[in-house]
């Protein structure tokens, strides 16, 4: 075999969760999107089980590399609860309890 | 920056984009001005649904029936992308005896508007999705209810828009409107100044600020919905499953207003347009809905809130959505959350949104709609035909801003 396996860093997974590659979101950012938030809606990079704990620093990083932006200049993504991801029954406990308390009225 | 245009469209959500096209298509210089990016607020947070069964007689029933038709031509000839549009029947399900009485009369009088609407039984339900509970008593199912991605939709409808040659401007501000003579001049934005004599109102929940630029009062108010989605499971049900909304200790009749969406109230209050209230605990005004996407997560929510434009979510909120899930669809108590929001859906006093001409001169408004996804492609392919042609709109009386002012 000659060669091998040629290695390309834009095949590279940036965001794990949802298994996108530095050429899509680099694709995105050439096209279109000039924030992080509009990469994570075009890509959905960030928007799996972490929700871009994992990989929101690399994405700022291409948009900054691909956009001549500090870090600063960039809006950061939206975090919003549950801070760690949480069991559905876990958090129906108390609105299960709300819930019976009507039924029995 | 354009420094004039034919129409300038405020808002660059589902109404927006969608009268962006439709009008674009007819006359050229046709601008959308939106303030954070296309989709950002309720067009991208929204469930997607096309629903015949839920829509009420009159404006609402008969857009969400045009929206049916048209969907299908949109995605096969205009969208380049796709808005994942599927034709699946919605279902709306009940877990009491009372609930099953009063939808065997909401079935008669929905049949007779010519919905295809079926009642189902326990097993006739389940045999359908066979993820909901066995604690249900039944479900509706019309399997003319169609869903789609909205923020997919909203984004096809843009670019369908920008082919026929409309100018989009995003992250651009509408600080003011220039009026002379009852008659709109200029739209001032923080790029710059356009000069025209058309405005369309999209702005949804931010209608009445755009309305008070031009000295308007338009009765159109937040109203919060949390929502939270899930972590990507494999297919548990396909379609979007709605609970119903009938508080507890209902009579009879409020429990079929309730079933069938129609608010009845009073004259005076139609007068007044006053901003609501909110009445009742939050698990009074929390009704189930769960819908599977594309991409294997699963949105549940909501509760409803006037709380202004505040947009935290609660424990209490998310607790009883996640409550109402483990309760509809059991299997979804071991999965993880991860992540929720509060998005605003625009709220009228009889849930029928202001659409058509005001009193300002080239003053128009295409908001306040509560089912956006129904109505979208429908009422802006009418207000195209209003705004070029001076086309009356269909039930143009009963979407006139004229119902909530005195005289």
């Amino acid at each position: 075999m000659e060669g091998g396996t040629q290695l390309n860093e834009r095949e590279d997974i940036i965001c794990r969760c949802e298994e996108v590659s530095r050429r899509t979101i680099e694709n995105a950012v050439e096209k279109r999107c000039d924030t992080l938030d509009s990469i994570k809606r075009s890509t959905r990079a960030g928007m799996g089980l972490c929700q871009g704990r994992t990989c929101g620093r690399l994405v700022a990083g291409i948009l900054r590399d691909k956009k001549g932006k500090s870090l600063e200049q960039l809006t950061p993504p939206t975090f919003r609860p549950p801070f760690r991801p949480i069991r559905l029954e876990l958090l129906a406990k108390e609105g299960s309890r709300i819930l019976e308390g009507r039924e029995e009225k | 920056m354009r420094g004039s245009a034919d129409v300038v469209i405020i808002g660059g959500g589902i109404m927006g984009c969608a009268i962006a096209y439709f009008l674009s298509k007819r006359i050229h210089n046709v601008v959308l001005l939106e303030r954070r990016g296309i989709a950002s607020e309720a067009s991208g947070a929204n469930y997607g649904m096309v629903w015949e069964q839920t829509r009420q007689l009159g404006y609402d029933l008969a857009t969400a029936r045009r929206s049916l038709e048209l969907y299908p031509e949109l995605v096969n000839e205009v969208f380049d992308i796709d808005i994942e549009y599927e034709k699946k029947g919605g279902m709306v399900i009940f877990f009491t005896e009372f609930e099953r009485k009063v939808a065997e009369v909401v079935l008669h009088s929905k049949q007779k508007q010519g919905i295809p609407l079926q009642l189902l039984d326990t097993n006739e339900a389940r045999e359908l999705e066979p993820a909901l509970s066995e604690e249900i008593t039944g479900a509706f199912y019309c399997p003319e209810d169609s869903q789609l991605n909205p923020m997919l939709t909203t984004i096809a409808f843009a670019r369908a828009a920008q082919r026929e040659g409309a100018i989009i401007y995003t992250g651009t501000e509408v600080h003011s409107i220039k009026v002379n003579n009852q008659s709109v001049r200029s739209v001032v934005t923080n790029r710059g100044e356009i000069k025209t004599e058309v405005v369309v109102n999209a702005a949804g929940s931010w209608a009445s600020q755009i309305g008070k630029m031009v000295g308007l009062k338009i009765p159109i108010y937040p109203y919060k919905l949390q929502s939270f989605v899930t972590e990507q499971i494999p297919h548990l049900f396909s379609r979007v499953i709605q609970g119903t909304h009938i508080a507890k200790d209902s009579t009879f009749e409020e429990a079929l207003q309730g079933f069938s969406y129609t608010r009845d109230i009073s004259a005076e209050q139609q007068n007044l347009g006053q901003e609501p209230s909110q009445q009742g605990t939050l698990a009074d005004n929390s009704m189930m809905y769960f819908k599977p996407t594309a991409s294997g997560n699963i949105v549940c929510g909501t509760t409803f809130e006037f709380a202004g434009y505040d947009r935290s979510t609660s424990y209490e909120g998310l607790s009883l959505i996640a409550a109402m899930a483990k309760k509809a669809i059991p299997a979804l108590k071991n999965i993880q959350v991860i992540r929720s929001w509060a998005n605003f859906n625009a709220w009228t006093a009889d849930f029928i949104p202001i659409v058509g001409e005001t009193e300002v001169k080239g003053f128009i408004v295409e908001s306040g709609h509560g089912t956006a996804m129904s109505h979208g492609p429908a009422s802006c392919e009418a207000l195209a035909d209003f705004i070029v042609d001076g086309k009356p709109m269909p039930f143009g009386k009963q979407i006139s801003i004229a119902r909530f002012q005195k005289g």
